[in-house]
C-alpha cells in the first residue's frame, strides 16, 4: 500500500524490491543473502531481510518463484515459468518506456 | 547477529514456512540498526498483510493469477484480491492489536534501548514550519509535557483576551458622561494608567515569547505602550475637547 502511494520520485521502478528479486533469480537459483548481495552489485540497492522476505513471500505466494530442495538452511528460490513470463512482461514494458525517454530526449 | 528474537515477531504462519531460513539470513548480517529496523517494519507488514498462503490456497492458485498480473502495468507485484478464506486484520482493533504486540515484545528485548537519542528527550530544535510544531505540541502534550514557550503562548492568548474584555468594560463605564467633567477625566486618566501597564505587562511576555519561539514565524505582535495609548483613547475618548485636565 505504501509502495503503490510513494512518489516515483523517490521509489523508482528499478527498486522495486520485487522486480529485483525477479531478476537477480533469472540467471539461476539463489538463496536470500546470495539475492541481497547480487542486487546490491547490480542495482546498487541493499535489500532489508524484513523487505527481502516479504517480497519473497509474495512473490511465492503469486507462483512466481519457488523454493529448490536444499539441505542447506539458507533455501535457494528459482523463477517458476510465470514468474519468467512475468519478468519478461515487466522488463519489456520498462525497455519501452527508456526507450520513449530516450527518444523524446533526443528529439527536444 | 543473532535475529531469533527479531524472528519471533512474525505470525506464527509465517514463522514457520519461513523462520528457519530467516534466521539463516539473519546470522550473515550485522546488527545494524538498518538491518534491524528492516526485519522490524518486514514484521509490521506480515501482521497487516499476511503473505503465507493456508495449505488449500497454495493449491488453488491458477497459472492465471501472475499472468493477469503480467498483463498490469509494473509495480503491481501484489496480492491478486483477497479470496475470503485469507486470514486478515479486519478491523482497527485488530490492527492496533499486532502493532501493541509487536512494540511491546521488540521493547522488552530492548529493541530500542540502543537506538540513536534513547533515553534522551525528543530533539526538537527543528526550525521548520509552525504547522510541524503544532504535531510535535500534540506528542508533548498526550505525553502529559509542553514546552515553556507554548505554555506562555496560552497565557498570552488568555491575557490578549482578558485585556480586550476589560477595556470594553472600561469603556462602557465611561460612555456615560458625568456631571462632573474634571472627576469623568481623572477617571478616565485612572482606568488608562491601569489599562497601560496591564498591557506593559503582556507586552514583556510577549518579548520574552518572541525570544523563545524557533521560528520568526511564530512571533507575536508586540504591545507597545503608544499602541496601547492608541487602543485606549479610541475606545475610551477624552469627554471633550477642552475637559481634559491641565498638568
Amino acid at each position: 500500500m505504501r509502495r503503490k502511494m510513494a512518489p516515483l520520485a523517490d521509489r523508482g521502478r528499478a527498486s522495486e524490491p520485487a522486480l529485483l528479486i525477479l531478476i537477480s533469480l533469472a540467471d539461476g537459483p539463489k538463496h536470500g543473502y546470495a539475492m541481497m548481495e547480487d542486487v546490491e552489485r547490480l542495482a546498487g540497492v541493499r535489500l532489508g531481510p524484513g523487505t527481502l522476505y516479504g517480497a519473497l513471500a509474495r512473490l511465492e505466494r503469486l507462483g512466481l518463484i519457488e523454493p529448490v530442495a536444499s539441505d542447506d538452511r539458507r533455501r535457494p528460490y528459482r523463477l517458476t515459468q510465470s514468474g519468467a513470463a512475468v519478468l519478461q512482461a515487466e522488463l519489456g514494458q520498462l525497455r519501452r518506456l527508456a526507450a520513449a525517454g530516450l527518444r523524446r530526449l533526443a528529439t527536444a | 547477529m543473532n535475529g531469533r528474537w527479531l524472528a519471533r515477531l512474525y505470525p506464527a504462519a509465517w514463522r514457520r514456512r519461513y523462520g528457519e531460513e530467516f534466521l539463516a539470513l539473519l546470522e550473515a548480517l550485522p546488527a545494524s540498526p538498518r538491518v534491524v529496523l528492516d526485519a522490524f517494519s518486514g514484521a509490521i507488514d506480515a501482521h497487516l498483510r499476511p503473505q503465507v498462503a493456508s495449505v488449500s490456497r497454495a493449491e488453488e492458485t491458477t497459472p492465471e493469477a501472475p499472468l493477469a498480473v503480467a498483463a498490469r502495468p509494473a509495480l503491481a507485484i501484489e496480492p491478486p484480491p483477497t479470496p475470503p478464506t485469507r486470514r486478515r486484520l479486519t478491523n482497527r482493533n485488530d490492527f492496533e492489536g499486532a502493532i501493541e504486540q509487536i512494540i511491546r515484545e521488540a521493547q522488552e528485548r530492548g529493541l530500542f534501548d540502543n537506538l540513536a537519542g534513547a533515553g534522551k528527550p525528543l530533539e526538537l530544535e527543528d526550525d521548520s514550519a509552525a504547522g510541524d510544531w503544532a504535531m510535535a505540541f500534540r506528542m508533548l502534550r498526550s505525553a502529559g509535557e509542553t514546552l515553556p514557550w507554548i505554555a506562555l503562548g496560552k497565557e498570552i492568548e488568555a491575557d490578549q483576551a482578558r485585556l480586550g474584555a476589560e477595556l470594553e468594560r472600561t469603556a462602557e463605564r465611561l460612555r456615560p458622561l458625568r456631571p462632573d467633567p474634571e472627576a469623568h477625566e481623572l477617571e478616565r486618566r485612572h482606568l488608562r494608567e491601569r489599562y497601560l501597564a496591564a498591557a506593559a505587562a503582556l507586552d514583556k511576555k510577549l518579548f520574552l515569547y518572541n525570544a523563545q519561539v524557533p521560528s520568526f514565524r511564530l512571533d507575536k505582535g508586540r504591545l507597545p505602550r503608544h499602541a496601547a495609548e492608541l487602543r485606549f483613547d479610541r475606545l475610551c475618548p477624552p469627554a471633550a475637547p477642552g475637559g481634559e485636565l491641565q498638568g
